[in-house]
């Protein structure tokens, strides 16, 4: 996979589309295909000094909702609502975002339907299961930005995701507060 | 002679007269063939410099016109009521263009070219930084770095590459600003294209591989053009497309739809005038006969002599028979007059020869023009001429020898209205001594684009491009001449500075100078960093930020060494792009091209450049060809002047008399005033077109005043006096059918012809009928 965008689209495939893939192969998936969880996510780089930290909340109502808002330290928010991909950062304007033809920063969400097919096309995907909680260890296929992927699940919550890259850069997320299952409010898809 | 040898003549002449028609349809068959075999051998010249005296400056403004990148631009412009639906719109548009017969190619870079491009000014930021301010200082160092961490903190996805740790200071984003603004936003684009400051509209810059008069492809342009204005309508949303190419179509479409509406009036007209006059339709195939072989025998000889000729010229020559069917008409008109072919002869030839031979040096000035276009014309029209006059005299007569019968004589149809009136040749007078007034206010046009018709609703795309988007497809183009690319790139980069430093920074013009920069410019500033930078100052910095400490170790080895530092080549598909396009060779010499959308921009970058002795060339189809259009035009009508001058010589010569020489040339000295005069009420004065009326009413007005005084100096009898005035009313009506409906013409050119024809054959007439005959009359005291 030499194509820049190709690489760019399975790096940040590989965060969401794990929902899909995850809750698709008959691994855990929320209740209802209802989520709504709060993160926290820690950048390790070789070139700075603490981790970047970010604050937010995900939420997944049915297969065509689904939002990932940052809170801390710049607000933005990217959104799909059935076929309609948006962004929106804090004192611009929302975007909507072509995946066929924009910035790769955006690139994770083109793909939401398709992220699994993607995945398991590219990547292997090995399970295990440790202290009454499943390990997933995702590997690229072919020479890829990212060495591997790992991520936790308990029942049918993710409990972390782990994104190690080649450039050293490792992007943990991790979810607390996770509901599913439940109707999700609204007001978190406005 | 008996009834029945008088029968048997008249059934021999009548067969005789059938034998000949047949001869005259093959001579016409054989004339039409060498018209198609010739005008196959000689290659038409489509363009304008043949107009022009050879001048080196015009020869690049029109090279570079010709070679541009513009020629081949296609802008896609859509509008919408908000992003939103502009983006949805722009969809579907791309998706019309991924489906046509074209091929389209970005004429700015794709997001992928994009990336490529932010890539390789991070990993050379230390060179591509114009340095216009010290960032090496304590207070820029240390918000530079905060800058960059705020970047990646704000952007939790955001993938960096090996580029990034090139660039700690940041420089990339204002590199980039400063090229989003001297591009408009060019090399920073979204969706493919750009968008206007609101958002509202959106803009696609597109090459295609065909240019203006590929008419066959700009038709399929066209197609797709009306196709995404559809698609855009149904979304209430507004879309087109925008290039020279639909110029070019809407004017031939327009022009070849008027023609052949023009045709076929004209040939009504002409079957009528036959009709009317002669009662005998073949007659029109027998008039048509020397004309056709006149242009036979010109594009012969035209084609073994020059393999290239002047479309002007051609054009040209389409109007010569206006002037070469007054030999025939005066011949078919007079011929029954008289018992045989030679008293005809006998009582016209002179005036037919008198007429062509005034006409030809009515031609003859325009040899010392020194411009090719007028050289051409003089060729043609003195081939034609002399062809269609030899062949009416030697061919049609015998041809068309006179019957000698009753049956046959041509009848008088119009009787002249108050033919001699003192009133009329006062009115006359008067008319001709207001055309007389005019001559001080005449005007010249000063621009060429004005000769074609008004593209009102290209001119409307045309202005909302260049309104929200600062592009356009004017032949504007700011030259950089040097020994070297090197030197072009300098020049070019150091008029940039000069021209924001003057304008406060709200003028700018692309140079490939901003990615590439010469090695001039990056001593400079290598120069600046070894004299301004200090390493434990920027290492004090970066241990108080974000950073560790060996974050950036790579690019300060590369600050370093920076003597020796290079920058990292472009890739191969953002030079096509970004670099190539703006360098271009003309006569074997290459100059660095920058396109300017607007002319007061252009006026701007010229007088600032000039104020600082730059070296530098602003081309400009329109204005430069101003000055040399206008001197065209002066000379044209000046070299006119001379023609009527030996044309006045000539006459006197033969009728060495004052009188009869002035009467002669009357009809063409007031017909020449009355074109001018219309030039002055129509269009923006006079022009190309004009002149081209000028020379051939020259040429028809005094036929008409030689056939006149000839009349009145021979004492013609009453019923020659009327088939003679009669003839010329003919020429007249036969002239004005081929060139009065020209008059409605939507584009300018022809219709300046039409106008100007009009008005000055309907005073050449009015000469010719009231003035000349009381002049002569008088003069004969009769």
């Amino acid at each position: 996979m030499n194509n820049l965008f190709l690489k760019r689209a399975i790096f940040v495939m590989a965060f969401f589309t794990v929902f899909n893939f995850l809750y698709t192969n008959g691994l855990p998936k929320p209740k209802n295909n209802q989520l709504y969880t709060d993160y926290v996510s820690y950048k390790y780089t070789p070139y700075l000094k603490r981790p970047v930290i970010t604050t937010g909340f995900i939420a997944l109502d049915g297969k065509d909702k689904f939002v990932f808002k940052q809170l801390m330290p710049v607000e933005f928010v990217i959104k799909r609502l059935n076929e309609k991909i948006t962004f929106k950062r804090a004192g611009m304007a929302e975007v909507v975002i072509d995946k066929d033809n924009s910035n790769a920063e955006y690139d994770f969400f083109f793909l939401f339907d398709e992220g699994y097919e993607l995945l398991k096309e590219y990547n292997l995907i090995e399970k295990d299961i440790a202290n009454g909680k499943k390990e997933f260890l995702i590997t690229p296929k072919n020479k890829s930005n990212y060495s591997k992927i790992i991520v936790i699940a308990f029942d049918d919550k993710f409990e972390s995701l782990e994104l190690y890259f080649n450039n050293k850069t490792v992007l943990r997320y991790e979810f607390k507060n996770s509901i599913t299952g439940q109707e999700i409010d609204k007001k978190y898809f406005e | 002679m008996s009834l029945k040898i008088a029968l048997q003549d008249r059934r021999l002449i009548r067969n005789i007269l059938n034998r000949n028609f047949f001869i005259n349809i093959f001579l016409i068959v054989i004339f039409a063939f060498l018209i198609f075999f010739s005008i196959k051998r000689i290659e038409i010249d489509s363009g304008i410099m043949s107009l022009f005296p050879s001048d080196k400056k015009l020869k690049i403004t029109l090279s570079v016109a010709q070679n541009s990148a513009n020629a081949k631009k296609v802008i896609v412009y859509v509008k919408a009521k908000d992003e939103s639906s502009l983006l949805n719109v722009i969809k579907d548009i791309n998706s019309e263009l991924a489906n046509s017969d074209i091929k389209f190619v970005s004429a700015i870079p794709t997001t992928e070219q994009f990336l490529k491009l932010y890539q390789y000014i991070e990993k050379n930021s230390i060179l591509l930084y114009p340095y216009e301010v010290n960032p090496f200082i304590e207070s820029e160092i240390n918000k530079r770095l905060k800058a960059k961490y705020d970047y990646i903190s704000s952007s939790p996805f955001l993938d960096t590459s090996d580029s990034f740790l090139y660039d700690p200071l940041f420089f990339t984003p204002e590199i980039i600003s400063l090229l989003k603004e001297i591009s408009s936003g060019k090399y920073t684009p979204r969706e493919g294209g750009l968008f206007s400051d609101d958002n509202s509209s959106y803009i696609k810059i597109l090459n295609v591989d065909f240019g203006n008069e590929e008419y066959q492809k700009i038709v399929k342009l066209k197609k797709i053009d009306e196709k995404i204005k559809k698609v855009a309508s149904l979304k209430k949303a507004e879309a087109f497309l925008f290039s020279s190419h639909l110029y070019f179509l809407e004017s031939k479409s327009r022009i070849t739809f008027e023609l052949s509406i023009i045709f076929t009036l004209t040939t009504i007209f002409m079957c009528l005038i036959f009709y009317l006059f002669f009662r005998k339709l073949s007659l029109a195939l027998f008039a048509a006969m020397p004309i056709i072989g006149g242009y036979a025998i010109t594009f012969l000889i035209l084609s073994f002599v020059r393999s290239k000729f002047g479309g002007i010229a051609f054009a040209f020559g389409a109007t010569i028979m206006g002037i070469s069917i007054d030999y025939i008409i005066h011949y078919l008109t007079k011929r029954d007059l008289y018992s045989s072919l030679k008293e005809v002869r006998d009582r016209i030839s002179s005036s037919l020869f008198m007429g062509f031979i005034t006409t030809l040096a009515g031609f003859i000035f325009l040899l010392f023009s020194q411009t090719e276009a007028l050289f051409e014309i003089t060729i043609f029209g003195a081939i034609s001429i002399s062809s269609v006059f030899l062949l009416s005299f030697f061919v049609l007569q015998p041809l068309l020898p006179p019957t000698g019968s009753k049956k046959d004589k041509q009848s008088i149809v119009i009787k002249i209205p108050f033919f001699n009136s003192k009133a009329l040749f006062y009115i006359w007078i008067l008319i001709t001594l207001l055309l007389i007034l005019f001559l001080p206010f005449i005007k010249f046009e000063d621009n060429i684009m004005n000769l074609d018709m008004k593209h009102k609703e290209l001119d409307r795309r045309k202005e909302l491009v260049a309104n929200s988007f600062k592009e356009s497809n004017d032949n504007i183009f700011l030259l950089f001449t040097g020994e070297s690319r090197e030197e072009m790139l300098t020049r070019s980069f150091k008029s940039l500075m000069l021209v924001r430093e003057h304008s406060q920074g709200k003028n700018s013009f692309i140079t490939p100078a901003i990615i590439t920069p010469p090695e001039s410019i990056l001593k400079e500033r290598r120069d600046f960093i070894k004299k301004y930078f200090n390493k434990e100052l920027f290492l004090n910095s970066l241990n108080k930020s974000e950073f560790n400490i060996d974050s950036f170790n790579d690019w300060l080895s590369m600050v370093k060494h920076i003597d020796s530092v290079k920058l990292e080549p472009l890739s191969d598909d953002i030079k096509t792009l970004l670099y190539d396009p703006y360098f271009t060779k003309i006569e074997d010499k290459e100059y660095l091209m920058i396109h300017i959308y607007n002319r007061e921009l252009a006026k701007t970058i010229q007088d600032i450049l000039m104020s600082n002795n730059v070296d530098f060339q602003i081309v400009d189809i329109v204005e430069d060809t101003k000055d040399k259009l206008v001197k065209f035009e002066k000379n044209a009508l000046l070299l006119v002047s001379f023609s009527l001058v030996l044309i006045f010589v000539i006459l006197f010569i033969y009728f060495k008399n004052l009188v009869y020489s002035f009467t002669a040339l009357l009809p063409a000295v007031t017909a020449l005033l009355a074109c001018i005069a219309t030039s002055y009420f129509t269009n923006n004065g006079f022009n190309l077109m004009h002149f081209v009326v000028a020379v051939l009413v020259l040429g028809i007005g005094v036929d008409y005043g030689i056939f006149v005084t000839i009349a009145y100096k021979a004492t013609f009898k009453k019923e020659e006096l009327e088939h003679t005035f009669q003839s010329i009313i003919i020429c007249a009506l036969t002239t004005l059918s081929c060139f009065g409906v020209l008059a409605i013409s939507a584009n300018y050119s022809i219709s300046s012809i039409g106008s100007s024809m009009f008005t000055a054959m309907s005073m050449a007439l009015f000469t010719a009928i009231y003035a000349l005959p009381y002049i002569l009359k008088k003069d004969k005291k009769v």
